[in-house]
This record gives C-alpha cells, sequence and structure tokens, in this order.
C-alpha cells in the first residue's frame, strides 16, 4: 500500500519535472507549447539518465537531436526557397503562459504516461510513449540521425 | 517583374513538413512583429487591422505570447 503510495507521488514528482523542462524547452526553440519532441529532449535531461543510456546506445545524443530537430524546420523552407538567413535566425524565445498547455503531440505523450498509472515513471518510458507517434517532427528527425522509432523504441523497452 | 515559382513536394509527409515549417515561421515573425509594434506604441486594435483579425481574436491569441 505505501509502496504504491510512493510510487505515486515520485511519478508524479517526475512527471512535473518533464513537463517544466519540456516548457523550457520548447521556449528555447521559439515554440510556446512543448510538442513530443520537447519531451523528448526533456526525457533525455531527467536525473536518472535512462533516455540518455537509450541515446547513446544507438550512438545519438541531445546535441544532435536539437539539431536533427532544426533541421526539420530548416530543409522544407530551403526546399521552397527561403534561405535569407531568416529561416535559421531565431526569433525569440516565445512567451510563458500562465496555464500549462503542451501542443496536441505534446498532450498526446502525457496522456499515454498517464495510462502507465501505479508504475515508476522513469525517462526511458518517456521514450517509448514518444514512439506511439508515426508521423511528425519527432520520427523525421530521428529518420534524419539515422535511425528508426521501432528501433528507438526496441532499444528503450530493453533498457 | 519576378515571378515566384514554389515547387510543392510530391511526398505527402515532405507537404506536411512544409506547412509545419511555414505555419511555424509565420508564428515567428507575427510575434516578433507584435512584439515590436506594441513597443513603437501600437494599439492592439490597429495590430489586429494589419493582421486582417479581430482585436479580441490578436490580443487572445498573441497578447500573452508577444510581451
Amino acid at each position: 500500500m505505501f509502496s504504491f503510495i510512493r510510487r505515486r507521488f515520485t511519478a508524479a514528482r517526475t512527471l512535473a519535472a518533464l513537463c517544466q523542462a519540456a516548457e523550457a524547452e520548447a521556449r528555447r526553440d521559439g515554440q510556446a507549447e512543448p510538442g513530443v519532441e520537447h519531451f523528448v529532449l526533456a526525457a533525455l535531461s531527467l536525473p536518472d539518465g535512462k533516455a540518455l543510456q537509450v541515446f547513446e546506445a544507438l550512438g545519438a545524443t541531445d546535441a544532435l537531436l536539437r539539431q536533427a530537430i532544426a533541421y526539420q524546420y530548416q530543409a522544407p523552407l530551403h526546399a521552397l526557397g527561403i534561405d535569407r538567413g531568416l529561416a535559421s535566425q531565431s526569433l525569440g524565445e516565445a512567451g510563458k503562459s500562465r496555464l500549462y498547455r503542451a501542443a496536441p503531440s505534446g498532450q498526446a505523450l502525457i496522456q499515454a504516461l498517464g495510462r502507465e498509472r501505479g508504475q515508476v515513471l522513469t525517462s526511458d518510458k518517456v521514450l517509448v510513449a514518444a514512439t506511439e507517434q508515426s508521423e511528425g517532427v519527432l520520427p523525421r528527425a530521428l529518420a534524419a540521425m539515422g535511425f528508426s522509432l521501432d528501433q528507438l523504441r526496441a532499444v528503450a523497452l530493453a533498457t | 517583374m519576378t515571378t515566384l515559382h514554389i515547387r510543392e513536394p510530391e511526398d505527402c509527409g515532405d507537404a506536411f513538413a512544409t506547412v509545419v515549417a511555414l505555419r511555424r515561421l509565420a508564428d515567428q515573425m507575427e510575434r516578433k512583429a507584435v512584439h515590436e509594434a506594441l513597443s513603437l506604441g501600437w494599439s492592439w486594435h490597429r495590430i489586429a487591422l494589419a493582421l486582417g483579425v479581430t482585436k479580441q481574436a490578436a490580443h487572445k491569441r498573441l497578447g500573452r505570447r508577444a510581451n
């Protein structure tokens, strides 16, 4: 009974830290609301280090993921001829909302994590939940890094 | 006069990625422009007229983000 309560309390604390870090990643990225890619970056910074271990096993780093995410926005604009430094130019951090709001992909990830009630929330589980979303910036960024959602999921589950 | 030819991506995934990138660029430019306009003393009424939306819509969508 007590271990269940302790797990719920620890999971809530981890989720709060994850959401806060994801929001900071989103703002740094010029976005007002964190998407699934920001939650993955946030998971890589969680103190349990499990998500980082998964990335290391795949030969990836958080810096590489940041680059790959930025590329997903720059490459399509470049293909359209929008290339005057504007695409890569930072137009400032997004403002902070009073209420916590995530982008739809971020909301879906939080919901997926919520289905694991009673379980200990660790950063590798955030990666597993993120792989449920087959389209969008994250799978494209992973592909640019040389691996797929399925590979990420398999390594995260084996951790 | 120069004509701008935009070659649209043939792949659906690429087309959606382009839409997302354009939307993000537009959002960031809009936020920056609103922030600058406010610092120059523009009213929300004037900003809304320039953006082609109602004052309420402009303030609701951009009020906190542009600050």
